[in-house]
């Protein structure tokens, strides 16, 4: 089965329900779509030259301050199991969106919001914790790359925040209904990419720290 | 193929995206990777293998990647070229993670 992309409309029936769009495209997949996963492919590259940064200069810290010192796996844990849950209400409400179901789209992205932070709370009482523990962003260069990724990924997730309750502000009408629906799945695909990033980085930066 | 079109402009044809899942399937997908970022905390009280937990976390970590660019993002069925374009950012920043490293080691 095939469809012709240069005569088809921006996009296609992926919930079930209607969705309108205003313009055709050569390839078929809206456009914005297309532009934001091109967005997300250089965002990977950007967040690997962070990494990367770190895994060079994770070694160079003061005795005491280091990772195996530093690092709380319980609650680093916790806050990775509420990123993941949050990208589950993220789709949740792309598909509600997609449905048509405008009211219950905006509950699952505003619990997606809330969710999101309550990272944010946990990177802040974190960061608060190895402050005052001697670690800070010029104490060495394991507080820099360390700071720096972990806050570069932090500030993505604020930006995903915010660009979650401005969609709950569209949506304060009747939800966030089918013609909306494009939107709260580019929003999706962005919050979907910055939990990506978090598996990586909990993986690389703290379960493989522990490892005996 | 006859797609109904003039002979230059029949070899545009793309795949017909699939259906995104319902939201059961997501709430499974949810579940499994709740149930892996738990595996992964679990495995890391197995002592005196490191290397074995490495290959583990890795796998599990891997896994979790897939499924969220999988099904979340939709890759498993939108159009291929989205997948395309997200494979050259992911492999680039592999390439660069590996080779700093190996000029790091050197």
């Amino acid at each position: 089965m095939a469809y012709h992309g240069h005569a088809h409309h921006g996009s296609v029936h992926t919930g079930g329900a209607h969705r309108s769009h205003a313009h055709e495209t050569n390839t078929g997949i809206d456009n914005r779509k297309l532009g934001f996963w091109l967005f997300i492919a250089s965002e990977s590259i950007f967040f690997a030259c962070l990494l990367v940064g770190y895994l060079v200069y994770k070694n160079g810290y003061e005795p005491g301050v280091g990772p195996r010192d530093l690092f709380n796996i319980e609650l680093t844990t916790i806050s990775t199991f509420v990123l993941l849950m949050s990208s589950l209400a993220m789709v949740l409400g792309v598909n509600a969106a997609q449905r048509n179901l405008g009211r219950k789209a905006r509950r699952w992205v505003l619990l997606t919001a809330l969710m999101g932070l309550a990272f944010l709370g946990f990177q802040a009482y974190e960061f608060t914790h190895f402050y005052h523990a001697g670690l800070s962003l010029s104490s060495s260069v394991f507080g820099t790359a360390f700071y720096t990724l972990t806050g570069f990924h932090g500030a993505h997730v604020a930006a995903g925040v915010v660009w979650l309750l401005t969609l709950l502000y569209h949506g304060r009408g009747g939800g966030l209904t089918a013609d909306k629906a494009d939107d709260v799945e580019v929003a999706g695909l962005y919050w979907h990419f910055v939990d990506i990033v978090w598996i990586v980085l909990f993986t690389v930066l703290y379960l493989l720290e522990f490892v005996e | 193929m006859n797609t109904g079109l003039p002979t230059g402009r029949q070899a545009k044809v793309t795949p017909l995206p699939r259906p995104h899942p319902s939201a059961r399937t997501f709430i499974t997908v949810g579940i499994v990777l709740a149930a892996i970022t738990a595996a992964e905390f679990l495995v890391l009280y197995v002592r005196g293998m490191s290397t074995l937990v490495v290959t583990i976390l890795a796998a599990l970590s891997v896994a979790k990647f897939f499924l969220v660019a999988g099904y979340f993002m939709h890759l498993r069925f939108d159009p291929r070229l989205l997948t395309g374009i997200f494979a050259v950012g992911v492999t680039l920043a592999t390439l660069i993670t590996i080779a700093v490293r190996l000029i790091n080691m050197a």
